[in-house]
């Protein structure tokens, strides 16, 4: 049965294929985007296609960003912008305020720097490890003659799941009565309380993490792996070049854009640790050993007995900065690398 | 410099054997041009001599030194790729030094090396750039520098050649040929272009799905190809092929007989060839002429399709009634002629190659 006539767009016959549509739609389009394009000119016409996708990113990460930034000028624990008074720097000096940086107890918000010393050290780790682990199984899978397909596969499979799900699943795996433990208790006769012991549970955060997102780092390198020419090997294979040179002095090196979007993505992500970490430590535990600053402005903000938004707008602007300032020079430094 | 005795190389992947049985001697110092359509097998065989490729069956020798088992670097080689395979994060300089820094060179023997490499080559200038900062033509000198410094028993060239624009190839061919002289080391190089092949080399080694057709001098090849193969492969633009049979054959002359080039008489014998056999006959654009058949010489006419002038010399091609392939003229000089025009066309019979239909082999190359 043919869809009744006042159905189809303007200038598409009865009786004409859905398929057709595509063309329907540019027939549609044509006229106003041409009268549109003779008004503006050809070359303002990229700015009116990116629009719609300008109007959104606007609307979701540049009104935010913009309302962190005022919130962390203002103070009260009142919701609405208009509601809140201005307070200028009291927010920054607040959370800066500090008798040593290097020991949190010194400051008027201790837990901010334990999140930022927690921060600091699973950033480090986290990117370190993450970055080793990924390049090292990259490299295994890229000299798989076959299977490579299957391997991919399962290493980038846990990047699929849900950061809760994750959480989770590793909670039951490491709590008293879970399986490492049953198996610790069958083979040794002992039992690790994992996560309510400091220098476990860290552990476990680091290492749950690089489990959680090796697959997506390792997809990059590998690819970057895969574009080097296999002729180059070849010839330095020619050249006489130990394999633990081709690594140093050819895959390395080649391999350098690749490890520099891998480093920036890991230390920006490192940074904005939160969902995983707070389900697998039940919200940062034991004690404040994984609160980390994304924990931090959560509770600062959204916790019944403090609704602090303006001290935690000023805590997240303070991470974007340092988040920049981490970025920029990483570009830097790579832009210095290829000169 | 080192002869390279190549003796039933086989190369398989698992079951499919693509290399079957090759034997080939190079001799000391010479240049040898490995050639062949697509897929032939000649990069593959020039991977197996420089070890890049495991030999599956056979023997490769060095100067009587088995090496079937010794890695590129303990061979001794140094291959020019044909995408160059230049380190692209090293300079000019790296790019040559790196080879020796791997063999624990003295510092000065290295920069040595690299400066006498980059003299003759006319790199010099270039020595701190990137790969990337060079032309074409540039890269495959510093590719070609790499070789040389290493001062290698055998030089390996895969298609070095065919990223280069025309002008630049040519230019290229006779550096290298320059460079064969000057060195005097054994050189195998691999191309599709025959061109390249018969101007460079000082052997040709004809190779067609992984078995070698034809080895010889350059000329030899040209003028009197094994079999149809080769006789189709070698010459540009190709030779012109057509069925025939042969009416009668005595100790002087034999008599052949085609649809396409009436009949005419070859003023030689040919041992072994037999009346009423068919045979395909081979003929050269460049001994077939315009013009009406003499008697005693063979002819036909075509209808033109196609004329290619290149001021100095005109490629006609044409159709004979019949025939299922265009026949060539090679005419000295500018030359034109309307499409669908019918021209005559002859040629001495003492040019004609004749080739059995069944096996495709010389039949000329039978004579002793």
């Amino acid at each position: 049965m043919s869809a009744p006539a006042s159905v189809a767009p303007r200038g598409v016959a009865r009786g004409e294929r859905v398929g057709d549509g595509l063309d329907a739609v540019m027939r549609v389009v044509e006229a106003p985007m041409a009268a549109l394009q003779r008004l503006i000119g050809v070359a303002r016409m990229p700015y009116i296609f990116i629009l719609p996708n300008m109007v959104l990113f606007t609307i979701f990460v540049f009104v935010p960003v913009g309302l962190a930034i005022a919130y962390a000028f203002t103070g009260g624990t009142n919701l609405l912008i208009w509601d809140r008074p201005y307070v200028g720097l009291e927010n920054f000096k607040a959370l800066l305020d500090c008798g040593n940086y290097l020991e949190p107890s010194t400051c008027r918000y201790n837990l901010f720097w334990t999140a930022v010393h927690n921060t600091w050290w699973y950033t480090l780790l986290n990117t370190l490890g993450t970055l080793f682990f990924a390049l090292m199984t990259a490299l295994v899978l890229n000299r798989l003659t076959w299977g490579r397909g299957f391997f991919r596969a399962v290493f980038f499979y846990p990047v699929l799941l849900s950061p809760v799900v994750v959480g989770l699943v590793w909670q039951w795996f490491l709590a008293r009565e879970g399986l490492l433990n049953g198996f610790l208790t069958e083979w040794f006769d002992t039992r690790i309380i994992f996560l309510l012991e400091v220098g476990w549970s860290r552990a476990w955060v680091v290492y749950v993490s690089i489990w959680f997102h090796m697959g997506f780092y390792m997809l990059i390198i590998l690819a970057g792996l895969q574009a080097i020419p296999r002729d180059i090997y070849e010839a330095a294979q020619i050249d006489g070049t130990s394999q633990w040179r081709q690594f140093w002095c050819l895959t390395l090196p080649l391999l350098m854009p690749n490890l520099l979007v891998v480093t920036v993505l890991l230390l920006i992500r490192s940074v904005q640790v939160f969902d995983e970490a707070w389900v697998l430590t039940n919200g940062g535990g034991p004690g404040t050993a994984n609160t980390f600053i994304v924990q931090f402005i959560y509770q600062t903000a959204f916790s019944p007995d403090l609704r602090l938004y303006g001290l935690a707008s000023a805590a997240s602007v303070l991470m974007g900065i340092g988040l920049l300032i981490l970025t920029l020079s990483q570009l830097w430094l790579a832009k210095k690398a290829e000169v | 410099m080192t002869a390279i005795s190549m003796k039933d190389l086989r190369k398989s992947y698992g079951t499919l054997e693509v290399i079957h049985g090759i034997d080939i001697d190079v001799d000391s110092g010479e240049f040898v041009a490995l050639v062949g359509p697509s897929g032939c097998g000649k990069s593959t065989l020039l991977r197996m001599i420089s070890g890049l490729e495991p030999i599956s069956a056979g023997q490769m020798s060095f100067d009587d030194q088995r090496v079937n088992d010794l890695s590129p670097a303990e061979r001794q080689i140094a291959m020019v790729f044909q995408s160059y395979a230049l380190y692209p994060h090293m300079s000019v300089r790296k790019n040559l030094s790196f080879g020796l820094e791997n063999l624990r060179m003295d510092r000065a023997e290295i920069n040595r090396r690299v400066e006498a490499a980059a003299r003759m080559l006319a790199i010099d200038g270039y020595l701190d750039r990137r790969p990337k900062a060079l032309s074409g033509g540039q890269r495959q000198r510093v590719a070609i520098g790499r070789a040389i410094v290493r001062q290698p028993r055998v030089f390996l060239f895969d298609e070095p050649l065919s990223n280069l624009d025309a002008k630049l190839r040519v230019q290229t061919r006779s550096e290298i040929t320059k460079l064969h002289k000057q060195l005097k080391t054994t050189m195998i190089y691999v191309t599709h272009d025959q061109v390249e092949a018969m101007t460079m080399a000082q052997k040709i080694v004809v190779l067609n799905k992984g078995k070698v057709e034809q080895i010889g001098r350059p000329l030899d090849l040209f003028e009197r190809p094994a079999n149809l193969f080769v006789a189709g492969f070698i010459g540009s633009p190709r030779m012109n092929i057509y069925p025939g049979k042969v009416i009668s054959a005595d100790g002087s002359s034999v008599t052949v007989e085609s649809a396409h080039l009436g009949r005419f008489t070859l003023p030689h014998a040919i041992a072994g060839i037999e009346a009423e056999g068919d045979i395909v006959i081979g003929l050269r654009p460049s001994h077939l002429r315009l013009g009406a058949a003499e008697p005693g010489a063979g002819g036909g006419t075509m209808t033109v399709e196609q004329v290619e002038s290149m001021g100095h010399e005109t490629f006609v091609y044409g159709r004979t009634s019949q025939s299922e392939d265009l026949t060539i003229v090679h005419v000295p000089g500018h030359f034109e002629a309307e499409m669908g025009t019918s021209l005559a066309f002859t040629f001495d019979p003492a040019f004609a190659h004749l080739f059995s239909a069944a096996s495709g082999r010389s039949l000329k190359e039978a004579r002793t």
